[in-house]
């Protein structure tokens, strides 16, 4: 009765054809990943060529960077230890928010997730609360080895470490109502809710001094790490990327087909989704410990990768990083001069200037349904 | 599989409970290379529930599981993977990505992070086995129902497994597009290169009694009959199990039963 295996046999030729259509597609995707890292470049000189003073050209300020023409002392000392640590954290708080909001939305399989829904951003908060209204920190006075290389200390040391006990009791908590991804994001709200309370209890109290120090705190900036300070996070999170790619596969997996799809294809969803959500927390809270508070990018950048590049995570987690760097970059930028001297702290700046872009991208492109 | 292989799987004494509510009861069968054994039965029987316990997407109470002879409890979800493939009724995309992709994810169990040419060249013949050549850089979610079923199957056959498992792969799909996904598993079955089989919860009795060679009826949580369609689709199953009256007719095949439905013959329905 049944036919068999007559029309089975492959054509080599259709194959060939097939290898070469996928080829051609790759590589036109990595074409795209290289003009991002050249426009991202470009960006970076010219951000470090113009400010409210010593703004120079985009091709004098190459030529000092690569060492062709000596700088003047003066623009020696604004280009190299006031500009580049802040545009080198631009780019790597860009890049590790991204990055984090991308893998959390892959493995929680829900694109409204961002690196600041999982409680890092009130347990940042709460630290940073406890640091400046009441003086308490994990670390004591701060007089320690971490002062000499990070600027205020006790507020960057609390902030990272209260933002990861925060994550911590949310994932125990997860566990209880099992490893859902819905309930990790319901743990993480109420936990939010709770963290911000107290904080702003603790607020009630504070000086004015101490409120306005707080409400500074909060805005997020990239200027407060210096160059050493920037380097250490650079180093960090380069040996933490190459490890986060070997998830690809499995956010692959979980990203398109849910949990029953991803144990059928050989992928622990629970394990995965774990792993994923301790890398993304630590990451982010090494960034907003030094930065306060950015959002938007965590949220926007992969959303924008996936629109540019697609879904598969081999390709949207370098895509990410890059539009998320690029992003932060060029907001950062424009905050500290279209108004200049005055500077417009960067967490606003994304908000003013990429949600509107972030909008217009999602409707303009709302056959590319990614959620 | 080099030697010859007696059964593909072996489910012994198998019983879950859904918070205290029995729903698989001590079941107790095996299944042979080369078979396509349709699972039948009502909503809520536990037809689906049976096929996840084999998969590790539920892990059931009691009783053994062996897939090509090994326990299930002595084989992690990477080494399960590589031995059963399963296809839900439909793969509600979070996140959609292109057919080509989504097929390539058949190889994750076989790869570490780079895919060789051995990967591409299975997950090649497979797309063009199914004909699926024009879909490959369309979005998973554009497609219709009966194309995203074709496109995980083909991941599910690039899994290259010994056991298929299909949760009703044919509910949503209109006529045309049922016959051809489960000819296409019939096809599977019958492949004498590799000796695998198939396990496919499905409602429609008598595509099963045309596919099937063997047709499981669970009822009351456990298994009421395992037999040839032939032996195991009569007027008094099909009233026993479904509440109602029919009449079985031989219209193509002598061996195949086709069951015309009268009426209800039970106020509660069960």
């Amino acid at each position: 009765m049944w036919g068999l295996d007559e029309n089975y046999e492959t054509q080599s030729g259709t194959q060939q054809n097939l290898e070469e259509l996928v080829e051609e597609r790759d590589s036109k995707h990595y074409f795209y990943l290289l003009s991002i890292v050249a426009v991202t470049l470009t960006a970076a000189i010219f951000a470090l060529g113009i400010g409210s003073s010593e703004s120079l050209g985009f091709w004098k300020t190459a030529r000092i960077f690569l060492q062709f023409d000596e700088p003047t002392d003066i623009q020696s000392a604004i280009l190299l230890e006031i500009r580049l640590p802040r545009i080198l954290m631009a780019i790597f708080a860009g890049t590790a928010l991204a990055v984090a909001g991308a893998l959390m939305q892959g493995s929680l399989g829900n694109p409204l997730v961002s690196p600041l829904t999982l409680g890092v951003a009130s347990g940042a908060s709460l630290g940073a609360a406890l640091a400046i209204i009441l003086g308490f920190s994990v670390i004591g006075d701060g007089d320690s080895f971490f002062a000499n290389i990070i600027p205020n200390t006790i507020l960057v040391v609390n902030t990272f470490v209260f933002s990861l006990i925060v994550v911590f009791i949310i994932l125990k908590l997860g566990q209880v109502r099992g490893v859902s991804a819905e309930s990790y994001i319901l743990v993480g709200i109420a936990i939010t809710f709770i963290a911000g309370a107290i904080v702003s209890t603790l607020t009630y109290f504070a000086t004015d001094q101490q409120l306005a120090q707080l409400t500074h705190w909060s805005f997020g900036s990239v200027s407060r790490p210096n160059l050493a300070t920037a380097l250490w996070v650079g180093v960090v999170l380069g040996a933490i990327f190459p490890r986060l790619m070997k998830y690809s596969w499995d956010l692959n997996t979980l990203a398109l087909g849910g949990d029953d799809f991803a144990i059928s294809t050989g992928v622990d969803p629970a394990a995965v989704r774990k792993n994923i959500l301790i890398i993304s927390a630590l990451i982010t809270s090494l960034i907003i410990a030094f930065t306060g508070l950015i959002g938007f990018v965590g949220l926007a950048a992969p959303h924008i990768g996936r629109l540019v590049i697609g879904n598969d995570y081999r390709k949207l987690i370098p895509c990410s990083a890059l539009i998320g760097a690029l992003l932060v970059l060029i907001a950062d930028t424009i905050g500290r001069t279209i108004v200049a001297p005055i500077v417009i702290p960067v967490g606003v700046m994304l908000s003013i200037l990429g949600g509107p872009f972030f909008l217009y991208l999602l409707l303009a492109r709302r056959s590319e349904r990614y959620g | 599989m080099g030697e010859a292989l007696e059964n593909i799987l072996e489910v012994k004494d198998l019983s879950f409970a859904y918070k205290d509510k029995k729903i698989l009861d001590n079941l107790s069968f095996s299944v042979q290379p080369n078979q396509f054994v349709a699972v039948l039965g009502i909503n809520g029987a536990g037809k689906s529930t049976l096929i996840k316990c084999l998969n590790k997407i539920i892990n059931f109470d009691s009783g053994s599981v062996k897939v090509c002879n090994k326990p299930l409890s002595d084989t992690s979800i990477v080494e399960l993977s590589k031995m059963v493939s399963y296809v839900p009724q439909s793969v509600s995309t979070g996140f959609s990505m292109d057919v080509y992709d989504v097929i390539l994810l058949g190889r994750r169990p076989y790869i570490g992070w780079r895919i060789g040419k051995n990967d591409r060249d299975i997950v090649q013949s497979v797309i063009t086995r199914l004909g699926l050549d024009d879909f490959i850089f369309r979005k998973f979610h554009t497609l219709s129902g009966g194309e995203q079923q074709r496109v995980i199957i083909a991941k599910a056959i690039v899994q290259d497994p010994t056991l298929y498992l299909f949760d009703e792969p044919t509910s949503n799909l209109d006529l045309s597009s049922q016959f051809e996904i489960l000819y296409e598993i019939k096809n599977l079955v019958l492949n004498r290169e590799k000796k695998c089989s198939a396990l496919v919860a499905m409602h429609d009795i008598n595509l099963a009694a045309k596919f099937a060679d063997k047709i499981m009826i669970i009822d009351d949580n456990s298994i009421y009959c395992y037999e040839t369609p032939y032996n195991a689709l009569n007027r008094e199953t099909i009233s026993q199990v479904y509440g109602v009256d029919s009449d079985v007719l031989y219209p193509d095949d002598p061996k195949i039963p086709q069951i015309n439905v009268l009426k209800p013959n039970r106020k509660d329905n069960k």
